[in-house]
């Protein structure tokens, strides 16, 4: 079994057709019920729902608080290389781009680690970018032990690996583990992925599964919205993360709604993703599942994040530099992405604070 | 010769079958299962009671 | 609308299960059976009493009935397995109902003993219903054990209390991809009811039927009440507004 399994099951699903049939009776009743079936979920994300937002919200605030409370946990990346194989079309790192490419020195991804834990931040989310001949396995596991001394929680973003291989960075300190799928529709996947290893729907497809075997915490997941029809998009990550629950409980699942942004000169999102539909997308996935944990960047702007925080969002990031190495020297190198909240940790704590949050630095372990 | 049946020790004074056995109780063999020393007896074979021995003689009863 | 019951590759268009024990007189079983519509069937194993004449139950049971035996007088699995053996001996089919209890005082499942009972009658192909005290991570253990449905108590056997494990039954509704049996507990045809609605696969009644004042016109009650749990289920309930909109909308901010 594997979730190739259940999105071939929705092969021939027609989803314009469903969402042709949504009346709001369907979407009232959906968000009334303890327990949101699939339907359920793809009629919260279909667009009549839209302007049912506000019941949305007020649920989702309720369970929110409900399963979470007051709490928010803080994290930052920690980029320590961007060198990459693959030619992702809609990213700024892909390999046919010819930025700066740079790898951390054991030396520097201490110093990095330091001027991370002086910032406050206690977990952190290490990324390579996606190369296994610049950034093997074991050089990341031997990052990760230098980090390790600092930080207690450490998740990562990296290429795809082996059971195997997740194990042996869980080995080396890492407890949670993040892999965004970009997107769920094969052919679009296909159309975007023009070179390397992620070229292979699958492979990427059951990472989490295979992380979730290797023993990690916290899994999480996500699809690049605007990539391809964001509807369809978050419903499968929806679908992904309910399947990871129920086939792995001991792990905590959460996902991140990234979206794409038009830019000039580069690859243009096939939709754009509005502030309403990620209100819709968050709130959508907290009434399907309320103990799941929601993720949102600094991608997006503050004040945005700040009226994401009681709809359902659990983890945000802060003060965080995309560029490798961008904690103890920064603007030398180039950024994955910009970011659009560059408050730092200290006023993400203080706005925390002022809206009535715990800001919470690492869980128990 | 002591055999004990359904936990109670009957004592016989000489030889006698399961199916003799039952007889004289009135049981209908087709109604109950037999546990011979901890074994499961297979359909209706007969067998001649030995000192010491364990029956087990039972049936289906309402139950919820 | 086609709404059948599988367990154990047996098609089942009744969702009420009744026991036949504990009844004033045998002879109205039939009675109970056919008014209530009940398919699957429980009886238990005992020794015959020597001393007396015993009716015999089968012959009160119609044929085309499913028994289900339970494993009742059981205190381990090793004994709960013996009785199973013999049921199947008996002729009774190969479905059964592993009961453990080794708590006297509450007449509690013992649910370690049944995950074990469970994996060693699978393994033998018996169709396996475990009762259980509701509790999820012992639920997916009888599940991954080969277990055919899992039956949690609504309440300790025979106290007639009703559905007090709800929220905990409700969650082996939601996360075991198995029927769920409410077995135990039921005391009032609105009970059985409102565990249909919540969708239990299918509930389980003895004492409240053989118990009732009129044993036949109860079995006739929990039979209704079964089947109107069932279609409201099916139906999908409509909306409950608990979230009124507030004065300071939490989406105000997207206009």
């Amino acid at each position: 079994m594997s979730f190739i399994d259940i999105v071939n099951e929705w092969d021939n699903f027609d989803f314009d057709g469903f969402f042709k049939a949504v009346t709001d009776a369907d979407i009232l009743r959906a968000i009334s019920k303890e327990t949101l079936t699939k339907q359920d979920f793809l009629t919260l994300l279909s667009p009549k729902a839209a302007k049912h937002l506000e019941f949305m919200a007020q649920k989702a605030n309720a369970l929110t608080l409900q399963h979470f409370g007051k709490a928010k946990l803080l994290y930052a990346p920690l980029y320590i290389a961007n060198y990459c194989e693959n030619q992702c079309i809609y990213c700024g790192f892909n390999c046919t781009n010819h930025i700066k490419r740079k790898k951390l020195t054991f030396d520097e991804v201490r110093e990095e680690s330091e001027a991370l834990y002086d910032l406050g931040i206690r977990n952190i989310l290490v990324l390579t970018g996606e190369s296994r001949a610049k950034s093997p396995v074991d050089y990341i596991a031997d990052c990760l032990k230098i980090i390790h001394e600092k930080f207690s929680s450490i998740g990562i973003e990296v290429y795809e690996l082996t059971t195997q291989e997740y194990k042996q960075l869980v080995d080396a300190g890492a407890d949670s583990f993040c892999m965004y799928q970009e997107t769920y529709d094969r052919d679009v996947y296909k159309s975007v992925h023009l070179r390397g290893p992620k070229m292979d729907y699958q492979y990427r497809l059951d990472a989490p599964e295979r992380a979730c075997k290797a023993g990690m915490r916290s899994v999480n997941i996500g699809a690049l919205l605007g990539l391809s029809k964001w509807r369809k998009d978050f419903f499968f990550t929806g679908l992904h993360a309910d399947y990871l629950q129920n086939n792995y409980p001991e792990v905590e699942i959460s996902v991140s709604p990234p979206r794409m942004r038009p830019h000039v000169g580069s690859y243009q999102p096939v939709e754009i993703v509005t502030d309403a539909d990620i209100v819709q997308i968050i709130t959508a996935f907290r009434l399907f599942m309320p103990r799941a944990g929601i993720s949102v960047s600094t991608r997006e702007r503050a004040e945005f994040r700040d009226n994401l925080l009681p709809l359902g969002v659990t983890k945000i990031s802060a003060e965080s530099s995309t560029e490798v190495g961008g904690y103890a020297h920064k603007n030398t190198n180039t950024p994955q992405f910009d970011i659009s909240d560059d408050r730092t940790v200290k006023d993400v704590q203080d706005m925390l604070i002022a809206k009535g949050y715990q800001p919470v630095y690492h869980d128990w372990y | 010769m002591t055999v004990t049946i359904n936990g109670k020790q009957e004592i016989f004074d000489k030889d006698i079958t399961l199916n003799e056995f039952l007889n004289n109780k009135g049981i209908n063999r087709n109604t109950v299962v037999i546990e011979y020393n901890m074994e499961i007896l297979d359909g209706d074979n007969d067998l001649t009671f030995k000192d010491g021995d364990n029956i087990e003689i039972l049936r289906i009863v309402g139950g919820g | 609308m086609e709404d059948k019951l599988i367990i154990g590759g047996k098609e089942l268009t009744s969702r009420l299960f009744v026991g036949t024990g504990k009844y004033a007189n045998d002879n109205m079983i039939p009675d109970i059976i056919e008014n209530s519509g009940a398919q699957v069937i429980t009886v238990a194993i005992r020794r015959v009493d020597l001393d007396a004449k015993d009716d015999n139950i089968i012959n009160h049971i119609p044929k085309q009935c499913q028994l289900m035996p339970n494993t009742s007088g059981a205190r381990t699995a090793e004994e709960a397995v013996r009785i199973a053996t013999l049921s199947r001996a008996m002729g009774c089919g190969n479905w059964i109902k592993i009961e453990v209890i080794s708590d006297n005082k509450y007449l509690l499942p013992d649910n370690y003993e049944t995950i074990k009972a469970t994996e060693i009658l699978a393994n033998k192909g018996f169709v396996v219903l475990p009762y259980m005290s509701p509790n999820l991570m012992d639920a997916r253990r009888m599940r991954d054990a080969g277990a055919a449905a899992i039956m949690p108590f609504g309440a300790p056997i025979g106290t007639n209390k009703g559905l007090t494990t709800k929220e905990l039954v409700r969650i082996l509704i939601n996360e075991i991809d198995l029927p769920i049996v409410v077995d135990a507990g039921i005391g009032k045809p609105s009970e059985a009811c409102e565990a249909m609605e919540m969708g239990a696969a299918a509930v389980l009644v003895n004492t409240a039927i053989a118990s009732a004042g009129d044993p036949v016109l109860m079995a006739k009650a929990f039979g209704d009440a079964v089947r109107a749990g069932r279609s409201a289920y099916l139906s999908g309930t409509g909306a409950v507004s608990d979230y009124a909109v507030a004065s300071s909308p939490l989406t105000g901010f997207l206009r």
